[in-house]
């Protein structure tokens, strides 16, 4: 953390509106990225932005400079979106896929090169919410198993086991769409 | 590919991504902000004003308790005190007087030996009791006197032998220099 994110932070402890404007300003577009992986809509991602910052504003204080403060907020975005869907009750963590297993040769001949973001991000979405909310938080934003396990209430066992279960039905997902693809071009 | 390298093509497909969020975002946000923060103002001010309500009543409830008034105008930090406090305070006070006078009278009136006249000079608190209270302790103080006041007659109701015996034991014991008049009943036997 730079020392000009410090003197902001500090700034924004003592209540200096100006310093939290500035605040939420330099680190919107990244909490508002991460909102909009755990939602299922613009709307909900807007919602839970906003509350996740009103938990940042409020708990601020109890921040110490010590520690990463993009891996702070990422935190807590990850937190209110996991907290916003159990209140909605939509989430199902413990969906069956056996059945999308992939086969050794389904992992030997998937090609990274052939997928972009939109196909891959479409792939993580089509996946059951458990084990997308699993993949998204130990892959892209580096939880832990352990970490995982707190955050949606699981065992750190089932947290491990619904990664490579999710691992391995995106990779399926990935390889059918661009079957798919194939046959129409 | 292994799972290390595609959790890894993944990772980097997603590292630092951002998404700018709406524009009216910030403003909503610190409307809402503002609001929480005044709302958590006011309830800051009701609650000093409820403890300070709380604080208030209480000093009233233990300034009208006699029993508080009296105690707190011993260090004199309290100026104000209710006169039916006072008055309480003050009746509550005479009982144990009216003790420490009946007890040493009726002491005093068992033995008659140490008697002296200059002892019966009466209590002034006591006499001055008023009688109007409805109790007759100053009447019966009034009698004690009187008793002691004919010493004679309660020596004569005493029997002859244990005075004669007991006075003059006591002349014997009696230091030189003081002078004792004593009653004396002489009994002629036969």
């Amino acid at each position: 953390m730079n020392s000009e994110d410090v003197d902001l932070i500090e700034r924004c402890k003592k209540g200096h509106a100006q310093s939290e404007r500035e605040l939420y300003r330099r680190y919107s577009p990244m909490m508002f990225g991460v909102a909009i992986r755990y939602s299922n809509s613009r709307h909900d991602a807007e919602d839970i932005a906003q509350d996740a910052w009103v938990k940042v504003f409020r708990y601020l204080k109890s921040f110490s400079e010590n520690n990463s403060f993009e891996g702070w907020l990422r935190r807590i975005v990850v937190n209110t979106a996991i907290t916003h869907y159990r209140r909605q009750k939509k989430h199902t963590h413990h969906l069956d896929i056996d059945e999308v297993y992939a086969t050794p040769q389904d992992l030997e001949a998937f090609n990274e090169s052939e997928y972009n973001k939109e196909e891959i991000e479409k792939a993580i979405n089509a996946l059951p919410k458990g084990y997308a909310r699993v993949f998204k938080l130990y892959v892209i934003d580096g939880f832990k198993h352990k970490e995982i396990a707190e955050t949606l209430g699981i065992d750190v066992n089932t947290s491990k086991s619904q990664l490579s279960r999710a691992r391995k039905a995106l990779q399926v997902t990935l390889l059918n769409m661009a079957r798919i693809a194939k046959k129409k071009g | 590919m292994s799972t290390e390298q595609f959790d890894q093509y993944v990772t980097g497909m997603f590292a630092n991504e951002t998404v700018q969020p709406p524009a009216d975002a910030e403003d909503a946000l610190f409307q809402r902000m503002n609001k929480m923060r005044k709302r958590k103002r006011q309830i800051q001010a009701m609650g000093a004003a409820v403890v300070i309500c709380v604080g208030v009543f209480i000093g009233a409830h233990v300034a009208g308790d006699p029993k508080n008034a009296a105690e707190n105008s011993t260090d004199g930090s309290r100026a104000i005190v209710p006169s039916t406090a006072i008055t309480a305070t003050d009746k509550t006070e005479s009982v144990p007087q009216k003790e420490d006078v009946s007890q040493p009278m009726s002491t005093t009136a068992e033995s008659m030996e140490t008697f002296e006249p200059s002892n019966l000079e009466p209590n002034p608190t006591v006499v001055s009791e008023p009688s109007s209270e409805g109790n007759d302790f100053s009447i019966q103080v009034e009698a004690n006197l009187k008793e002691k006041r004919s010493p004679m007659h309660q020596i004569d109701a005493l029997p002859a032998r244990t005075a004669a015996y007991d006075s003059g034991l006591r002349s014997l014991q009696a230091p030189e220099e003081e002078t004792w008049v004593l009653p004396a009943v002489v009994k002629v036997k036969d």
